[in-house]
């Protein structure tokens, strides 16, 4: 049923929006309410109106086509963002300043009896929405732009670079050209460019933000009271907001415009959130640059650390040599005394002690420099323990302890250098017993754990403080203590320990239920499986045999004068013929006059080393059954075979047992 | 029912028409070269509707729908997956709709598209039968394909068959592939291809103008 004319208009002057009609000419033959309060035309003076002559507009826009579509009858939607509006209507709405009013239209056919009679038009005002959409677009856009800087901020990097990029993608997101963005530190540098090239009307609103610390916006620089700016400054307005490098001034960011505006929160908003984060991210790159130096800082300390070590390790051996002789001298001349014998043993065994604390030192120090290199062969768990508890055994003995023993059964295989496992399990030992009253108890266990060759050794000593556990294989770590420290120690052991059982892929841990209450040291290695079964190790070197003979010519040299006449006493004693000299020229005339069978050899002469007197020695003839044994402080893998390769026979690291010494003088082998 | 060849041929020749004029709407409107493609062109029992359709959308999508009346009478509508209405409103606008959610603008956007291909296609069919359509005013639908189907077949009595055609439209290097459906009863749809195929024969064999 048609509507009547009348409702028609009814609904036509109640409705939000405007609704036209015209006829088949396109006159204007209604016009609603809407349409007179927005258009500021009444419909009187509209009415009977050609509507292309009352809105001219329409032609020039070629708008007009769309009514002779809807005339050809079409129906015609025109969205507001393909054409912006249909009719120009000025609009009061905030934030669309001088914008006509934006619509979306329909214009539909009017059909009488199947013929096209006219036209009716519905315009929406949907500016709101356009400012609401457009604001809403702008705020995402600055989103995504914050985003991804803060994600380039966090992921850290130069921060010039960022600098530069933000102040681009600012001028992007702000529509401005990006030389009307700045951003400078506190002395007005700018940190885009690194120069200080800021203007000076910038410098004096940087001091004045520095100040203010917070935004300042300028309006319209004429009429600023707060700053004194040069009447020659090229800017109109600007917001100026402070950039913080944690709590400190850094500097500021600074917009400015050459035309009087107004400037949104929105856009003070989006500056200050880009120097907050530009402030991040010039605070992470300070700290990381600290970071760095006092990295490079310990690193250096680390290391000047380690070749102190290693010097003061090696200089200590030097007098040690000497005194072990002499120690050797005496009781191979008799005690006058039983009281001279307990001094004589005294001394020995803090010789021996000194000995073992300077190898200890110089083991961590190479270590750390990666200088130490493992002699891996198949060996086994139970022959590891035999050794350990072998050279504990006086220690354990002196302080009664009561040790229990559990070997593997059977024996459990593993790749190691044996050596220093025995010295590993050797330095818990020594530390079980050192740490526990004398009349306690210790525990030793060696047996295999999943893959795992697993030795436990555990005492019922001092305990471990839970606060200390976690340090307690850190270098110079002690447990602070009154007791009697006469067993004393550096706090080195575990240290070298740990790294050492690292060195062969293994771990090294340390369990106490608190003080008092014992501790218990486990030490994982990987096994071997248990086909495997152990090889000899080929020997290799070369052999030079020397028929045993009751006396050698001996020669001696060394620039430590006491070590030399201490050595050569020890060997006079043994009824050799014993030369000495002092330096490497010497070393060769006497080698020459004397032809000796032996010369023990100090490498570290002035002048010309050991190794130089080595190789000269070999190329002259004369000397080719000459044996040559080195005496130094250094006794890696490195350094026997620099002897070797100068021709030396032997290598002995001071200071040297007697025994080792003599078994030169009876068979010459290299290890 | 199905479209012998020639009727096909002959279809798709009226739909290219049809997209050509569309195709210069918009390339006009929108200030960039707008191609239309047509892929191809079948009709379907409205049962069969939902599986044709699955070659060129599924899960949700925005549908223009216009009812049209007269002579022939039938729903029009053009089709579009969610996420290629929205590219699609990027193409031509540079207006690239945030999230998942096509906003107020982006769907007054898509009725005008969704119009002016409508209004081409059966502009073209009514200048051949030579009778006017009387159109309501198109509305933009989002909702799932089923649901949208279900819509076109309630209330509606007899065999009913749609013709589909896929539009693919192009702009520079990007593409949004959509399809166009007029569901008719099988009476209209009748009268519609014979008078296509009348078109096509005039077209092929002008009449001779010597006396």
């Amino acid at each position: 049923m048609p509507l009547s004319k009348s409702l028609l208009q009814g609904v036509a002057e109640a409705t939000c929006v405007g609704i036209l009609t015209t006829d088949d000419q396109l006159q204007i033959t209604s016009w609603n309410h809407w349409l007179e309060t927005n258009s500021k035309m009444s419909a009187a003076n509209v009415i009977g109106q050609s509507l292309l002559e009352v809105f001219p507009e329409l032609r020039a826009r070629r708008l007009d086509r769309y009514y002779h579509q809807a005339l050809g009858g079409q129906m015609v939607v025109l969205s507001q963002v393909l054409h912006g509006y249909l009719l120009p209507f000025r609009t009061d709405i905030p934030g669309a300043g001088e914008a006509n009013m934006q619509q979306t239209s329909r214009i539909a056919p009017v059909v009488e009896k199947g013929r096209v009679v006219g036209t009716v038009t519905v315009i929406e005002d949907v500016s709101e929405r356009v400012i609401h959409e457009t604001a809403l677009r702008a705020r995402a856009r600055e989103q995504a732009t914050l985003a991804e800087l803060s994600q380039r901020a966090l992921v850290g990097g130069d921060f010039a670079t960022l600098a530069k990029e933000s102040v681009q993608a600012l001028a992007i997101l702000l529509d401005v050209p990006h030389h009307q963005i700045h951003l400078l530190d506190c002395e007005g540098r700018s940190t885009v460019t690194g120069e200080n090239q800021a203007p000076p009307f910038i410098r004096t609103l940087c001091d004045f933000t520095s100040k203010a610390i917070e935004p300042v916006v300028i309006d319209d620089v004429a009429a600023e009271s707060r700053m004194a700016f040069p009447s020659n400054a090229p800017f109109v307005s600007a917001v100026s907001v402070p950039v913080f490098r944690g709590k400190k001034p850094y500097g500021i960011l600074v917009l400015h415009k050459s035309v009087r505006q107004g400037f949104s929160d929105e856009t003070v908003r989006v500056l200050q959130s880009v120097a907050n984060m530009l402030g991040f991210a010039v605070e992470r790159e300070h700290l990381e640059q600290q970071l760095r130096h006092r990295a490079e800082s310990l690193a250096e300390e680390a290391q000047r650390k380690d070749e102190f070590l290693a010097m003061l390790a090696h200089e200590l051996r030097n007098p040690l040599a000497p005194i072990r002789n002499a120690v050797q001298i005496i009781r191979m001349k008799g005690f006058a005394s039983p009281s001279v014998q307990q001094a004589n043993e005294i001394i020995d065994r803090q010789v021996q002690q000194m000995v073992r604390l300077v190898d200890d030192l110089l083991d961590v120090s190479r270590i750390s420099r990666g200088k130490v290199q493992l002699r891996i062969e198949k060996t086994d768990l139970n022959s590891i323990v035999a050794r350990a508890v072998e050279s504990v055994r006086p220690l354990i003995d002196a302080r009664k302890h009561e040790l229990t023993l559990a070997m593997a059964m059977p024996t459990v295989w593993l790749n190691g250098d044996s050596a220093r496992l025995v010295q590993i399990l050797s330095n818990l030992l020594n530390n079980a017993a050192k740490y526990t009253d004398s009349g306690g108890r210790l525990w030793l266990t060696a047996e295999r754990s999943g893959d795992d060759a697993v030795l436990r050794v555990r005492d019922s000593g001092i305990g471990i403080r839970s606060d200390l556990l976690p340090k307690i294989f850190d270098l110079f770590v002690q447990s602070d203590r009154d007791l009697d420290r006469s067993e004393g120690g550096l706090g080195i052991g575990l240290t070298l320990a740990r790294r050492l059982v690292e060195m062969h892929g293994g771990s090294l841990s340390a369990t106490s239920a608190g003080l008092g209450l014992g501790s218990e040291f486990v030490v994982r290695l990987p096994a071997l499986v248990e086909s495997e079964r152990i090889s000899e190790t080929a020997s290799g070197g070369e052999t030079r045999k020397i028929p045993p003979a009751a006396r050698r010519r001996v020669l001696v040299v060394d620039d430590n004068v006491d070590a030399a006449a201490s050595l050569a006493m020890l060997l006079q004693l043994q009824m050799h013929e014993v030369h000495l000299a002092h330096d490497g020229q010497s070393a060769l005339a006497e080698a020459e006059k004397f032809r000796p069978e032996v010369i023990f050899l100090d490498i570290g002469l002035p002048g010309m080393d050991g190794y130089e007197v080595a190789r000269t020695l070999r190329r002259k003839i004369g000397h080719e059954d000459l044996v040559l044994v080195a005496m130094t402080g250094y006794g890696q893998e490195d350094d026997r075979r620099a002897s070797q390769a100068a021709g030396f026979d032997g290598h002995l690291v001071k200071p040297a047992d007697l025994a080792a010494v003599s078994g030169y003088l009876k068979h010459v082998n290299f290890e | 029912m199905e479209l012998s060849e020639n009727q096909k041929d002959a279809l798709t020749e009226l739909i290219n028409i049809a997209f050509s004029r569309t195709a210069a709407s918009l390339s006009d409107l929108t200030g960039n070269r707008v191609e239309l493609d047509v892929p191809e062109v079948s009709i379907h029992p409205i049962k069969e509707l939902c599986e044709a359709l699955a070659r060129f959308v599924q899960g949700d999508v925005a549908t223009v729908h216009q009812i049209f009346t007269g002579q022939l009478a039938g729903d029009a509508l053009l089709l579009l997956n969610h996420d290629g209405a929205a590219t699609l409103v990027g193409m031509l606008t540079g207006i690239h709709p945030s999230g998942s959610r096509l906003g107020a603008s982006s769907k007054e956007v898509l009725t005008e598209v969704g119009n002016i291909l409508l209004n081409a296609c059966l502009g073209i069919f009514g200048d051949i039968l030579k009778i006017h359509f009387s159109f309501t005013v198109p509305r933009l639908h989002l909702e799932a394909l089923g649901h949208l189907l279900d819509s076109l077949t309630i209330g509606k009595e007899g065999l009913h068959y749609a013709l589909l055609v896929g539009a693919k439209f192009k702009l520079q290097v990007n593409e949004v592939t959509g399809c166009l459906v007029i569901v008719l009863g099988v009476a209209s749809l009748d009268h519609l291809i014979k008078a296509i195929e009348g078109w096509a024969e005039s077209a092929v064999s002008p009449t001779d103008g010597r006396h």
